[in-house]
């Protein structure tokens, strides 16, 4: 019964940031009425934009030269929730890829990296007058929630193991639609249930910014109006 | 020396409040097809007004969800270095629009307004947008620092936007698209007073170089159509920088005419955020250039101009017969230069040997267009225009130049009498950077090529202990080097 009520809800979770991310592109795909505003200098082709581009998503090149105690915070951050996004593929494949196998120990130092930095961050919100200022409820909740599933996750691997092989069997039992056993600890089904709340305020919330950043016409229009 | 070093101010709540400018006068507005003062039901207009502009620029809508707080924007800007009212802080500025957004157009802002910050549209908040939305000048500084290059000049421009459509039109902005579309130039100066001010200049340029230099208006059949910004008429410095451009045409031998129609390079309804009026007085170029069968339009030194010029024009000029051996249209910058690599003038460095010159980039030009077609070229074309001219150039710290310029403290339509405590408080940071320079190289004038940064920063130089004349036209010392016999 528990287990079938979690699957419905991961089931929910996951539909809404599909559908969620569909109507957001959508919406970002709507035709531009009005003249053009790059902010220059510009390149003026679309290789050379994506190549700018690329040092925004990358190195984060603007943030940067803006702050660099923020920078290093934030791109601690991102670099390390990719590599646990990598890490964790070993739950969701069978068998599995060899190159996740081999980052599976960076992955971990990659958890204590993102939970250090995310309490950084929820830090710098906390203190600095200019960025309290400008912060609202949702902002200091947003970096509870990520905190709370990042030590989760860690709690796991370090303290509360749980049956990681009936996990696994749970998750790919799920894209059978017959779920299996989920494993009774409290550690791993909060980590889940927080990880599934953070999906479904995916596309609705601030976190679209990775992928709002490609619509915004300061980074990606070139200068060639004339 | 490479770095200014920027003292970060303390919050002080509220220490702008009371900075607004003159509301607009019910004819003003009326003649603009905006009502004539606030209307009653303006809540509801204001928040359909919204839906307007998110549906026609999907962009405005992105800049409204992806902000995250991060601040990194937060000490950028020029005002809030000037006052440390935090309203002045970017984020704050785009969040007293984004806190509306969030109450009318999102569901956690229906349903959770204070978990997300969310707010009614009330008549605080209304205020609070009269008056911030009138203390940024749309330089677009914040969004070279944000990490996801939000812009707060096109929020603050739909915000204003917003508020003509409810009647709160700002007096000194809408006058001037008022007097522009009726009579041709923002200052309102009709055909026989400008004949009179361009044969006073001639006579002038006749006793100052012994060279009959003309400045001939509406007369068709001319190779360039000039369009400079009208404060180049008469006000200081500006003036001297027009008749620094009839020196480059005369030499080059090039024969331009004014447009009594089209002589004024501004564009008002930028900063009022107006997209009809924006398309509006634009057309004007296309129609002078019609009319008078010319083969080139070239602008004058204007930022924001440039910036509509740039990004705006060429598409509304694509079925007139130009030369388009030239850009179209060309920045009076990129036509000296032109000139100045073919070997078409011939400069007298010496003649310039007592200035010591450094140069503002004004932030429409650095951060919305670009010159010369070549990537930077709104740097590189003026500075390689001032060493040819000037013995001595030194940059202002590099933080506060290219793209990195800070704003004169005047523009988008903030250059009235009403907003001066405001416009001297904004001017701090440039004026640090001026300083710096004048400390450490001895520096005596500060080049500039935009008619309201030359009128911001030669009203405030007196407050900052430096004389008004230390401001001084690109074109100026180009003319003034000049060897015209």
């Amino acid at each position: 019964m528990f287990s079938t009520s979690l699957a419905l809800f991961l089931y929910l979770s996951l539909s809404i940031a599909l559908v969620g991310t569909v109507y957001k592109l959508w919406r970002a795909f709507r035709p531009q009425h009005s003249f053009p505003r790059p902010l220059t200098p510009s390149p003026f082709t679309h290789l050379g934009m994506l190549w700018k581009l690329s040092h925004e998503v990358f190195g984060f090149r603007s943030l940067l030269r803006a702050d660099k105690f923020l920078w290093l915070s934030a791109w601690l951050f991102h670099v390390s929730l990719l590599f646990i996004f990598f890490r964790h593929l070993r739950y969701f494949t069978y068998p599995v890829w060899s190159w996740v196998v081999e980052i599976q120990n960076l992955g971990i130092w990659a958890g204590w990296v993102f939970w250090a930095s995310s309490l950084l961050l929820l830090l710098r919100r906390c203190v600095l007058p200019r960025v309290r200022y400008v912060s609202t409820p949702s902002d200091y909740a947003w970096l509870i929630l990520i905190i709370f599933i990042s030590s989760s996750g860690l709690l796991t691997r370090f303290v509360y193991h749980t049956d990681i092989v009936q996990l696994k069997v749970f998750i790919l039992s799920l894209s059978q639609f017959q779920p299996t056993n989920f494993p009774t600890d409290t550690i791993i089904i909060l980590h889940i249930f927080g990880a599934g709340i953070l999906l479904i305020l995916f596309p609705f919330s601030k976190l679209w910014h990775g992928i709002g950043l490609f619509f915004h016409p300061t980074r990606t229009q070139i200068d060639k109006v004339r | 020396m490479n770095f200014l070093k920027l003292k970060i101010p303390a919050l002080q709540t509220d220490a702008m409040q009371h900075s607004e400018p003159y509301l607009a006068k019910a004819a003003t507005q009326k003649a603009l097809g905006y009502p004539e003062q606030l209307v009653e039901n303006w809540q509801t207009v204001a928040v359909s007004k919204m839906g307007e502009l998110l549906a026609q620029t999907p962009h405005l809508q992105a800049y409204l969800d992806n902000c995250v707080h991060c601040s990194a924007c937060s000490d950028k800007c020029h005002y809030f270095l000037g006052t440390g009212d935090p309203k002045n802080m970017p984020v704050a500025r785009q969040d007293l629009f984004r806190q509306v957004y969030r109450r009318y157009f999102t569901f956690a802002g229906k349903y959770f307004p204070r978990l997300v910050g969310a707010k009614d549209f009330d008549e605080k908040v209304l205020n609070d947008w009269y008056r911030y939305f009138h203390q940024c000048s749309q330089c677009r500084r914040c969004a070279v620092f944000c990490p996801f290059g939000i812009d707060t000049a096109d929020i603050a421009m739909a915000a204003r936007e917003i508020l003509n459509s409810i009647g709160k039109g700002q007096r000194y902005t809408q006058e001037i698209i008022v007097k522009v579309e009726s009579v041709g130039n923002n200052l309102g100066m009709s055909k026989p007073a400008l004949q009179h001010i361009l044969q006073n200049l001639e006579e002038d340029l006749f006793e100052n170089t012994g060279c009959k230099i003309r400045l001939p208006l509406d007369e068709y059949g001319a190779e360039v159509l000039f369009i400079p910004p009208s404060a180049d008429f008469f006000a200081e410095p500006h003036v001297d920088g027009f008749l620094g451009y009839a020196k480059v045409f005369y030499q080059a031998g090039l024969s331009w005419t004014l447009c009594s129609d089209a002589t004024e390079a501004g564009n008002f309804a930028l900063f009022s955020g107006s997209e009809t009026h924006l398309q509006q007085i634009a057309a004007r170029i296309h129609d002078a250039a019609a009319t008078l069968g010319v083969k080139r339009i070239v602008f004058g030194e204007c930022g924001h101009a440039w910036r509509v010029a740039h990004n705006l024009l060429p598409p509304l000029l694509k079925n007139l017969t130009l030369n388009r051996n030239y850009p179209v249209p060309q920045h009076i910058c990129e036509l000296s230069y032109d000139l100045l690599q073919r070997g078409a003038l011939r400069i007298d460095k010496a003649k310039n040997a007592e200035k010591r010159v450094s140069f503002h980039d004004s932030c429409n030009i650095a951060r919305a267009s670009q010159m010369g077609n070549i990537s930077g070229g709104q740097f590189k074309i003026p500075r390689a225009l001032l060493t040819a001219c000037c013995e001595q150039f030194h940059e202002m710290p590099r933080n506060t130049t290219h793209e990195s310029t800070f704003c004169c403290g005047g523009g988008g339509g903030l250059l009235t009498d009403e907003l001066m405590p405001l416009r001297i408080k904004g001017a701090l940071p440039r004026i640090q950077a001026f300083q710096a320079v004048i400390a450490t190289q001895q520096v005596t004038h500060l080049a500039t090529i935009c008619a309201i940064c030359k009128t911001q920063l030669s009203q405030v130089f007196p407050n900052y202990r430096l004389e008004r004349a230390q401001i001084i036209s690109l074109h100026q010392l180009i003319g003034d080097a000049l060897v015209l016999k």
